[in-house]
């Protein structure tokens, strides 16, 4: 069975980070492979772990792994792999100039969050033998536009296709008139097309399945959190997914109202802690404070 | 290419020849629609370079290696950019 994947997800400054790392390293306590990932381009593990993290996991304890995602090494990486496969397909002539158009690529905007894909698509697929895989989120905007990629790709898949299917009937029509047969030769254009089409259906589906996929909102007990926090669960509607929970983090006994549309969610309050726990002793000292619902998966 | 010798032989390269150009008269028009269609596929998944709205990254990114043809028509059209209605006259019949 695959591992289940545990999204934070907040505004900026909430504490994502912290729960992140306090709830893989219960489930990791409660004898839990875990594998723990930031995909956060400004990373707050290695602060907290007071440790040096990359893109390949390292161990920190007992089944926990640790890896903070190099957002554009992966972009460098997608550029150089899509240059080298346009050099072999296209023919001398129209290859010219190539590396002039991929630097121009490399400021496009989209190619974060594509990268953000990649480098989740490849720890889940790498990592599946894991129980649980955490994974600490960029702030609000980036995070969303990750979740919404699979969606808005989708629609866009959906209208190419529709214009490619167009463009294959009329150069059938063509062969056949000419040369009185039907085209045989396939359409590689088309064919990628509908590659990508599962690709993104594959992952919406995920994005929606509870049994494999969590999404926890990250606030603190203030009205700015809890208005963000409605923002994203209706983003999130809009792409097919639910909040899992709501992490009241910071939690000092008093909160805001709670907004109508959240006001169903389960709510785990965590307190605040002072110092704020930095390096494995400490935060393993705050493990015993924390409610049991945090590292419930 | 063989030289005749019959008198039937002449009328069946002729007719064969008939048979091609009539052929290719009747997809003339279909033809510029299908090179027009590619031309949009190409604004389209390419669109971010002359300010059009572009797809995601992913999919211009897979789509790209396998365009060679739609990127040939594209710059075929930066050629003849300033001529549009004598191209698209040129590809109408005539009478």
């Amino acid at each position: 069975m695959a591992a289940h994947v545990i999204f934070h997800i907040g505004k900026g400054g909430v504490g994502k980070s912290t729960l992140s790392a306090l709830s893989a390293l219960a489930a990791a306590e409660r004898g839990k492979r875990v594998l723990l990932l930031s995909l956060d381009p400004a990373h707050n593990l290695s602060d907290i772990f007071l440790e040096e993290f990359a893109d390949t996991p390292v161990p920190v304890r007992d089944g926990l792994l640790v890896a903070e995602a190099d957002v554009d090494a992966w972009i460098r990486r997608s550029l150089r792999e899509t240059e080298q496969r346009m050099r072999a397909a296209y023919s001398y002539l129209t290859a010219l100039n190539l590396e002039h158009h991929f630097r121009v690529l490399r400021h496009s905007p989209g190619l974060e969050e594509f990268a953000l894909r990649r480098v989740f698509e490849h720890t889940r697929e790498q990592w599946r033998d894991h129980d649980v895989i955490v994974v600490d989120m960029p702030p609000t905007a980036l995070a969303m536009r990750f979740f919404a990629a699979p969606t808005v790709s989708a629609a866009w898949t959906g209208h190419l296709l529709a214009l490619r299917r167009e463009i294959k009937d009329r150069r059938e029509m063509i062969t056949r008139v000419k040369l009185g047969k039907k085209e045989l030769e396939t359409d590689r254009v088309l064919r990628t097309l509908v590659e990508e089409q599962r690709k993104n259906d594959a992952l919406r589906s995920f994005f929606g399945d509870a049994s494999r996929c969590s999404v926890r909102l990250v606030l603190n007990p203030d009205p700015l959190s809890w208005r963000e926090g409605e923002r994203i669960a209706s983003a999130l509607d809009e792409c097919g997914i639910a909040l899992r929970d709501i992490l009241v983090n910071r939690f000092a006994g008093e909160d805001s109202p709670v907004p109508a549309a959240l006001s169903a969610l389960p709510r785990v309050h965590v307190p605040q802690f002072h110092p704020l726990p930095v390096g494995i002793p400490a935060l393993q000292s705050c493990l015993d404070g924390l409610p049991a619902e945090l590292s419930a998966f | 290419m063989s030289v005749p010798t019959t008198l039937g032989e002449h009328l069946r390269r002729l007719l064969a020849q008939l048979d091609a150009v009539q052929r290719g008269k009747a997809v003339d028009a279909v033809e510029w629609e299908y090179d027009e269609l590619r031309h949009i596929f190409a604004l389209l998944v390419m669109g971010q370079a002359v300010g059009l709205p572009a797809p995601p990254a992913d999919i211009s990114l897979a789509l790209l290696p396998e365009m060679e043809e739609e990127l040939r028509i594209l710059l075929r059209r930066l050629d003849t950019a300033q001529a549009p209605f004598s191209q698209l006259f040129s590809s109408l019949p005539s009478e």
